[in-house]
């Protein structure tokens, strides 16, 4: 009887020191624990042994028994496509920038994206959410929020406190990431959430009088203070208008993201650069 | 099974569920592998192995999830204690009966999860009851297999015991009757 008092006292005492926990979490600011911190940076490590080890088994494979000398040439000249499509896309914003501000008699403004490149050396433990975990951080510059690409466009953004060399990345197909958007074509802004299938978007606040077709190119604003302006964020697919105010509007991602295994961080941290760490 | 290898089971179990399923596909992410271990570990163990094996994957798992860090936790530990007591109380000795449990198991869980987090404003989690339900069949399969192989296992590693210690008996008596 005893034994059975004292086994439902720590049933109650763990689950009463979880709800703290995770009252410790709610309606706070940004940060993280210590311990969230410290185990995160732990269970990083463990990932990212893992991980390096079924990279490593696939590369002897890959690179040396199957395809030899190929493989590595494969992965330079993928590393340079990636960086020229970078480039084209950041060419595509400026000229695109430049054609509007054109019409205002402005100037015309430079993008130069200084990026730091990353693995991705896990997935979120649950499938209930949408984040990815690289193997750069604190020690490499990386800081909360700073936006995360990829050639084809936008991945997400950091999340979290990063730990010594690992950081979560919040995909923006997850339900709760968001990113300040416009359409390409006549430049209406809106905002882009994760649509909750954990696999496309939804373009929100544009207006039912608004010119938006399906086919319609998406790309970031620059508006939210994260994501650099004119990077791609996915394509329209189907545009209804909504019973209130604004159009709702289907938007699949430019990013495979199952496909993915290595981003690029916006770090536009000068000091890196200088040390070599980002191009 | 003792507590250093229910610990490292589901530690593995957290390391596949966010490294492997990668590599393999997202398919796969579906599953909850630390889920399957607990309540395994909680059936031939008690509630309070429930209890910590629940606690520490839960932990674990929101950790590395961009969750609120408590919530997996709690509705792991829920799960592993009632798990337990049901262990203790039914008969759940045949793989088929642990897999309903495991089906239960994760439903409750689900429940816990996403309830939380309906009191949570600031976060919302992906999916549907579809993908709940899928994933409660998926992780009872996987539990019979993950049965079926431990099970095997034990009888081989009893059976190459009894050999061994045959042979040596065998071997004694020969050399105690030798000239």
């Amino acid at each position: 009887m005893k034994r059975r008092h004292r086994t439902g006292y720590l049933v109650l005492g763990v689950l009463v020191a979880h709800l703290g926990l995770i009252s410790t979490q709610v309606g706070t600011g940004p940060g993280a624990s210590v311990l969230h911190v410290v185990t995160f940076g732990l269970l990083a490590e463990a990932q990212r042994m893992v991980s390096s080890t079924v990279a490593a088994g696939r590369d002897l494979w890959e690179g040396y028994v199957s395809l030899r000398g190929l493989r590595r040439e494969n992965i330079a000249l993928q590393e340079t496509i990636a960086r020229l499509e970078l480039r084209v896309q950041s060419q595509d914003a400026l000229a695109q920038q430049a054609h509007s501000l054109e019409r205002l008699l402005e100037l015309d403004r430079e993008i130069e994206l200084l990026t730091l490149s990353a693995r991705i050396i896990g997935v979120d433990a649950t499938p209930w959410f949408r984040t990815v975990t690289i193997d750069r951080g604190v020690r490499h510059g990386v800081r909360l929020d700073m936006a995360v690409i990829a050639p084809g466009g936008v991945v997400g953004r950091v999340v979290g406190m990063p730990g010594m060399r690992a950081a979560q990345v919040q995909l923006i197909v997850d339900r709760n990431a968001a990113a300040g958007g416009l359409i390409e074509r006549t430049r209406v802004p809106g905002v882009v959430v994760g649509a909750g299938d954990g696999a496309s978007l939804r373009m929100d606040y544009v207006s039912n009088l608004e010119d938006v077709r399906v086919g319609d190119v998406v790309v970031t604003s620059g508006t939210d203070g994260i994501y650099p302006h004119g990077l791609a964020v996915g394509t329209v697919t189907a545009v209804e208008r909504g019973t209130d105010l604004y159009k709702s509007i289907s938007v699949e991602p430019a990013i495979e993201f199952n496909r993915m295994e290595h981003v690029l961080i916006v770090t536009n941290d000068e000091r890196l650069a200088a040390a070599g760490e980002v191009r | 099974m003792s507590a250093a290898q229910i610990g490292l089971t589901a530690a593995a179990a957290v390391t596949v569920q966010t490294t492997l399923a990668w590599s393999v596909g997202s398919n796969v992410a579906n599953l909850d592998l630390p889920l399957v271990v607990v309540v395994l570990a909680a059936l031939s163990r008690g509630p309070l192995t429930g209890l910590w094996t629940g606690t520490g994957a839960g932990f674990a798992q929101d950790v590395l999830s961009g969750g609120i860090v408590g919530v997996s936790g709690l509705c792991k530990s829920v799960v592993g204690v009632a798990a337990g007591m049901a262990g203790e109380r039914l008969l759940v000795a045949a793989a088929w009966q642990r897999s309903l449990v495991l089906v239960a198991a994760t439903l409750v869980h689900a429940t816990c999860f996403f309830g939380t987090y309906a009191l949570i404003p600031a976060t919302t989690p992906i999916g549907s009851w579809r993908d709940v339900g899928a994933q409660a069949l998926a992780n009872a399969l996987v539990g019979v297999v993950a049965i079926g192989v431990a099970e095997n296992a034990w009888r081989w590693r009893r059976r190459t015991r009894h050999e061994r210690v045959g042979l040596a008996v065998e071997r004694w008596q020969r050399a105690k009757h030798a000239p």
